[in-house]
């Protein structure tokens, strides 16, 4: 063989080997599943262990699909054990589910097949078939009234059976039912155990306390001489209505027997053979049958609108702890619940503190009583209320509403409502004071300013009225207006009229005298704006002259004006101006822009002059 | 020339009525000396003092002083409504003064209830602030001055010819008919709307306000001593009110007393 030959096969070898560890994860991937009970034969009261065994060369295991089990109660299980092995590179591994049964009914029973699915692959069990034979110490299975679990008369009691006792079955929602568990021997029954607590949905519960020895009484059943003992006693509330199932529970009872025919080839047992010794012990499992319970909603009928529940015998019991407080004191008001029935379910009473106190959540404590024929107690509530205004304050009453099963109605109980007198406190201090700004807290320390002088005393009670004083002279000038203007106008007459069209040409000459201003910048309208401006003074001291609209001439209202004894230099520049405009309108070539601003400005000017002089001359 | 003197001189003498009017001067009280009532309240004695400034009320005569200086004995009383009361009466005749507008923010900070105004528009909270500032007296004397401003400038212009003259009286005349339409809106502002106010303040340390006027209604909020509200009508015993924030109910007539 070459090297190379060597090397070959050495790679041929190993990855052989590879897929061969492949192959065999993947061949051995198969499972064991088989399906085994520790026996085939018992009775009623006897358990039986089941086991499901599930075996192969995979990593997982998946969960099985269980087998019908339906003939049975399942006590424990499923109880789940794996193991796991990785042997010269092969994996196995196992896992076990174990059940503890106990049957239903004697007779042939049968444990269905179990199935799982593994690697595509479904593995099924072999069905079981058990003999359940009817002996045994357990009840029988018919089923007693009234809720007793007592066989009936005539048939044959068992030698030890616990039964389970309602004080009623037919009940209402909420109300309480009390079961007694009482557990029935005529054997010795050296221990016993409680092994299984029904579960109650539906129900709120409340177990009374037993003393820790039960009293053991003597009965007779069917003739015969029975020990009796309580083992246990629960007060059921149920929140809901219609039928409820109380499930059963169960006791495990250690029973010594006699063994009179036991005897023993041992000379040792023969030596120290005793009855002591001839005694042995059982473990024997009892329990109740279910229990139906009938409960009844609440009536419709005359159910209050606050009603929040409670169900029972109650009483209401509200105190003040005083009836005189200062602000800003704390009061105390104790709201006490008294009574049987769900004590502890009792919704916060319906109480809102009046707008002046401070109140708080109140201190709720709840007292149940477990010992006695029912379950009762006390709860409480302390309202704490801080008064923060001072006068008569009414604190509201406390309205409790119940339903009372035995009278078969609602009744609403009204208690408290309290009168306060609350005095203002002496250290009333500005931190009580609410919504204060912080600036407005600093202002509070100061102190108010000082009185003032009484003033003028006032004999009025409104003080928006007004004197008459002020209404009067607040009319006076209207009137006043109204009386000029009228007196002007029938008085004054003609020298009125001529002082107004005096007033009222002058302001017109002004007013043309300045809108010819802007003719100026236009260099060709020059002649016609001299001509308009000797229009405008010939018509204004016409018009003042009191002279007819025809004789505006020139000469004529010159030779007028010097009979005025007016100021000779008025005259004088009123010619000046005329003449200017003469020149212009006639030879325009001197006129100019420039010389037209300055005869309009001078003629404003004596248009003022001539109104001064005539106004101060009269 | 002569004529215009005499109209100045005839409009001063009437200008000067609503300085003198509507005061009487000194009043004639034999037996009270506001001396006596001051030193009462400096000794700490407030109810005497109370009664002391409580005699001149009785003889019909009033001042927002002695309202203010009755606000002052009941707020150190502790009676902070009756001195919001007197406060506010107070209010009516001297309108914004310091004094006055500190002590009755300090006896507001001392009462029970806060109520918050509803927010307004800012346009109607500054001219209704500008309307609180002066008391309808003094809008009715400005009214008046501003009224006879423009008129003795209106037959000043039909006397005066000089223009030299008439400008300043333009001027006067312009800015005394802008005062006047202003000063005259607000005057009839304050003066309607006073007039038609009526306003209460809660003297009972604690009052249901209901929604109807009977005591069986249901009862809607509290109040407590010293709020301020207004009386919207007066029913058998029962009025309406109404507060700052808007809301409305009805409180015995007993329960409070109207400023």
């Amino acid at each position: 063989m070459t090297f190379k030959g060597f090397c070959n096969s050495l790679i041929v070898s190993v990855l052989s080997v590879f897929f061969l560890g492949m192959g065999g994860h993947l061949y051995a991937a198969d499972l064991l599943f088989t399906a085994s009970v520790d026996r085939t034969e018992l009775s009623l009261s006897q358990t039986v262990t089941l086991t499901l065994q599930a075996e192969g060369s995979v990593t997982s295991i998946p969960d099985p699909k269980l087998p019908d089990l339906s003939d049975f109660r399942v006590l424990s299980g499923p109880n789940e054990s794996t193991s796991f092995q990785f042997i010269n590179g092969r994996i196995s591994s196992s896992k076990s589910w174990t059940f503890v049964l106990k049957p239903k009914r004697a007779g042939t029973l049968r444990i269905g097949t179990a199935e799982i699915s593994s690697g595509g692959e479904t593995y099924r069990t072999e069905p079981i078939t058990l003999e359940v034979s009817g002996k045994g110490s357990a009840p029988p299975t018919d089923k007693p009234s009234r809720g007793v679990t007592a066989p009936q008369p005539g048939k044959e009691l068992p030698e030890l059976f616990v039964q389970v006792s309602a004080d009623k079955t037919r009940i209402y929602q909420n109300e309480q039912v009390i079961l007694t568990y009482t557990i029935f021997t005529r054997v010795s029954v050296s221990a016993y155990e409680i092994s299984r607590l029904p579960s109650t949905p539906g129900f709120w519960t409340e177990e009374f306390q037993l003393p820790q020895q039960p009293t053991v009484e003597d009965v007779v059943l069917s003739g015969r001489h029975y020990r009796r003992a309580v083992i246990r006693r629960v007060a059921l509330f149920p929140t809901r209505s219609g039928q409820m199932v109380v499930d059963p529970l169960e006791v495990t009872c250690q029973v010594q027997l006699q063994d009179p025919y036991r005897r023993s080839l041992d000379p040792f047992d023969i030596l120290f053979d005793s009855p002591f010794m001839r005694q042995r012990t059982e473990e024997r499992i009892i329990e109740t049958e279910p229990l139906t319970l009938n409960v009844v909603p609440l009536p419709a009928a005359g159910k209050p609108d606050n009603f929040s529940g409670a169900v029972g015998n109650f009483k209401l019991d509200v105190s003040l702890d005083r009836d005189r407080v200062t602000t800003n004191e704390a009061l105390t008001m104790t709201v006490r619940f008294t009574g049987t029935g769900n004590i502890k379910l009792l919704d916060r009473p319906n109480f809102k503190a009046p707008s002046d106190f401070e109140s708080y959540d109140p201190k709720e404590s709840v007292d149940v009583k477990k010992s006695g024929n029912r379950i009762s107690g006390t709860k409480t509530y302390e309202y704490v209320l801080i008064p923060r205004v001072p006068g008569v304050a009414s604190i509201p009453p406390i309205e409790f509403t119940y339903f009372n099963p035995a009278t078969k109605s609602y009744h609403t109980l009204k208690e408290g409502g309290f009168e306060v007198e609350v005095e203002r406190g002496a250290d009333e201090s500005v931190a009580t004071l609410p919504g204060i700004a912080k600036e407005d807290v600093k202002l509070l320390a100061e102190d108010i300013r000082y009185l003032k002088k009484p003033g003028r005393l006032l004999r009025i009670s409104n003080p928006y009225s007004l004197p008459a004083a002020y209404w009067i002279t607040m009319a006076l000038p209207p009137v006043i207006a109204f009386l000029l203007w009228w007196g002007a106008r029938v008085l004054g007459g003609t020298a009125l009229q001529a002082r107004r069209r005096d007033r009222r040409i002058y302001f017109r000459a002004k007013r043309e005298l300045r809108a010819l201003g802007k003719m100026a910048a236009d260099g060709d309208k020059l002649p016609q704006a001299y001509g308009a401006i000797h229009k405008i003074l010939l018509t204004y001291l016409g018009t003042k002259l009191g002279m007819p609209a025809s004789g505006f001439k020139e000469e004529e209202v010159l030779g007028r004006l010097a009979k005025q004894k007016l100021d000779q230099d008025i005259i004088s520049t009123l010619e000046e101006i005329f003449q200017a405009c003469n020149y212009a309108r006639f030879a325009p070539e001197g006129a100019d822009s420039w010389r037209l601003k300055r005869t309009l400005k001078q003629s404003d000017r004596m248009l003022d002059k001539i109104e001064e002089s005539w106004s101060s001359k009269r | 020339m002569k004529r215009t003197i005499n109209a100045i001189l005839f409009l001063a003498f009437f200008s000067g009525i609503p300085f003198s009017a509507g005061r009487c001067q000194n009043p004639q009280i034999p037996d009270w000396n506001p001396g006596v009532a001051e030193s009462l309240y400096r000794g700490g004695d407030y109810s005497a003092a109370i009664s002391a400034y409580e005699e001149v009320l009785q003889q019909g005569w009033v001042s927002g002083e002695i309202y203010y200086n009755l606000g002052n004995c009941y707020y150190k009383l502790g009676q902070y409504g009756r001195a919001i009361l007197y406060y506010e009466r107070a209010r009516k005749f001297l309108g914004s003064d310091p004094d006055l507008q500190l002590n009755l923010k300090l006896a507001n900070l001392r009462i029970y209830d806060r109520i918050e105004p509803l927010p307004r528009i800012f346009i109607i909270r500054v001219l209704e602030a500008v309307g609180e500032l002066l008391t309808v007296r003094r809008w009715a004397l400005i009214v008046i001055i501003s009224e006879w401003v423009v008129l003795i400038s209106l037959i000043l212009l039909h006397i005066v010819r000089r223009p030299r003259w008439r400008r300043p009286l333009v001027g006067g005349l312009v800015f005394a008919s802008v005062l006047f339409i202003l000063s005259g809106s607000f005057f009839l502002q304050q003066k309607i709307h006073l007039d038609r106010l009526v306003e209460g303040v809660v003297l009972a340390q604690k009052v249901e306000v209901r929604s109807a006027p009977e005591s069986g209604s249901t009862e809607l909020f509290a109040l407590h001593e010293g709020v301020k509200m207004r009386i919207l009508r007066q029913v058998s015993g029962w009025a309406e009110i109404k507060l700052a924030d808007g809301k409305r109910g009805w409180m015995p007539q007993s329960a409070f007393e109207i400023i």
